[in-house]
């Protein structure tokens, strides 16, 4: 185990056995991927990653890979293919706790352009053929100042091409899923316009019965006006009703075949009546009679 | 892929966008509708006294009829202020004369009712 100033950095086999209790990195040996050198007409490593399905094709199991793109100069490139759900089953196999894990890197982008001979264990050791890193038997290694993974990895900085852990509870959708989706939020979608219309078309409705209303009945425009019109009428209507509730109310007092209605008079919104009545007590019996209903705009004269 | 999910994003956006307009729309709905009924509401009231007390061909022919029942001793025609003088009315007449006024929805400026000895005389001004 090797110990670095941030991290610490763990060399994982299939044989791996010990026990991580720090967040720590970790190079993954290359039992755990694929990786093919290609030289290709193309000098991006973006276009090299659309086209590595094919460049695989026929090589891979059956299942779903993810590619990284390795440039090794203009036209030559090394592809990693790799399963980060095999990847995921096969750490948690080993015991390696996924919260522990901060970054992972493969051994192919850690000693890229390296030519090297490495004691990983008593038995294996990794080392480069063409560019390609591959897990190999240690007799198979050369054995001239080999060193051990751990001593290399204490110091090495590694590199940027480390692969995203989280894409392990990323969700996934598929094309099934995302069409249904698009196809549920079109129909939403619709269904929203079509309220919208319809709305538009009840608001355009109210506005025409109004107009139409307004129209057939010769009104004024505004509610303002409208108001301003019933106030006049009022104004014409409440002493008109009083006139001729005062003269009805009035008339229905019962006079003796001596009294009579002298002079009944309306002008400017008053009314005078003059009576003549037989004598006080009739006088005040009239008073009386009166006063049971208010009427503001009367002027009574009795005599007698 | 990608394409798809950015067209998702762009159609769950809209949908939010439209849904806020519907509700906007809807409000304006709510609130034109009430300013409606309540318009109307107002507007029966005019309709009703403007019936009431400016309905000239109603009021043209009960002048009509008056004249023509109590035959007035005068009358005068100044726009739309009728004068109807009438010079020793009966008493009966003067009673029916009285209810026909009273009861109609004829604007009455003016009314000078008289009564010497057995005398009535009756002067009234009424507007259409």
């Amino acid at each position: 185990m090797s110990f670095s100033k941030k991290r610490e950095v763990f060399f994982i086999t299939k044989n791996f056995n010990k026990k991580i209790e720090k967040k720590s990195d970790i190079v993954l040996s290359p039992e755990f991927y694929w990786a093919k050198r290609v030289s290709l007409g193309i000098k991006s490593s973006y276009k090299v990653r659309q086209m590595a399905e094919s460049i695989f094709d026929g090589i891979l199991p059956s299942s779903k890979f993810e590619y990284k793109v390795l440039k090794i100069s203009s036209n030559n490139f090394i592809i990693i293919a790799y399963n980060l759900k095999e990847i995921q089953k096969e750490l948690s196999s080993l015991g390696v706790d996924k919260s522990m894990i901060n970054k992972i890197y493969t051994a192919q982008s850690e000693f890229l352009n390296n030519d090297i001979s490495i004691k990983v264990n008593k038995d294996y050791g990794i080392s480069s053929v063409d560019g390609i890193i591959v897990y190999t038997p240690i007799q198979l290694l050369d054995n001239t100042n080999i060193m051990s993974i751990e001593s290399i990895l204490v110091d090495k900085k590694l590199s940027k091409h480390h692969l995203s852990f989280q894409k392990f509870d990323k969700i996934k959708l598929s094309k099934k899923e995302l069409n249904a989706i698009m196809f549920i939020l079109m129909l939403l979608n619709a269904i929203v316009i079509t309220d919208i219309i319809k709305q538009q078309k009840d608001i355009n409705s109210l506005r025409e019965q109004k107009i139409s209303f307004i129209e057939i009945n010769n009104l004024p425009q505004t509610s303002f006006q409208l108001q301003s019109m019933q106030d006049e009428f009022l104004k014409i209507e409440l002493p008109q009703k009083e006139l001729r509730e005062s003269i009805f109310y009035i008339n229905k007092f019962k006079l003796t075949s001596n009294e009579s209605f002298k002079l009944i008079k309306f002008n400017k919104n008053r009314l005078t009546y003059k009576i003549k009545l037989d004598n006080k007590k009739r006088e005040n019996e009239f008073k009386k009679y009166i006063s049971k209903k208010s009427i503001s705009s009367v002027t009574i004269e009795v005599y007698k | 892929m990608k394409r798809k999910i950015y067209i998702i994003f762009a159609l769950f956006l809209s949908f939010l966008v439209l849904l806020a307009y519907v509700y906007k729309t809807d409000e304006r709905y709510k609130s034109d509708k009430k300013y409606f009924e309540q318009f109307v509401q107002d507007a029966s009231k005019l309709i009703l006294l403007k019936n009431k007390w400016s309905n000239k061909s109603s009021d043209k022919k009960l002048i009509k009829r008056i004249q023509t029942r109590f035959k007035p001793t005068g009358i005068k025609v100044k726009g739309n202020i009728y004068t109807l003088d009438f010079e020793d009315i009966t008493k009966i007449n003067i009673t029916r004369l009285g209810k026909m006024l009273l009861n109609s929805n004829l604007i009455i400026k003016k009314i000078d009712l008289r009564r010497e000895d057995e005398k009535i005389s009756l002067h009234v001004e009424v507007r259409i």
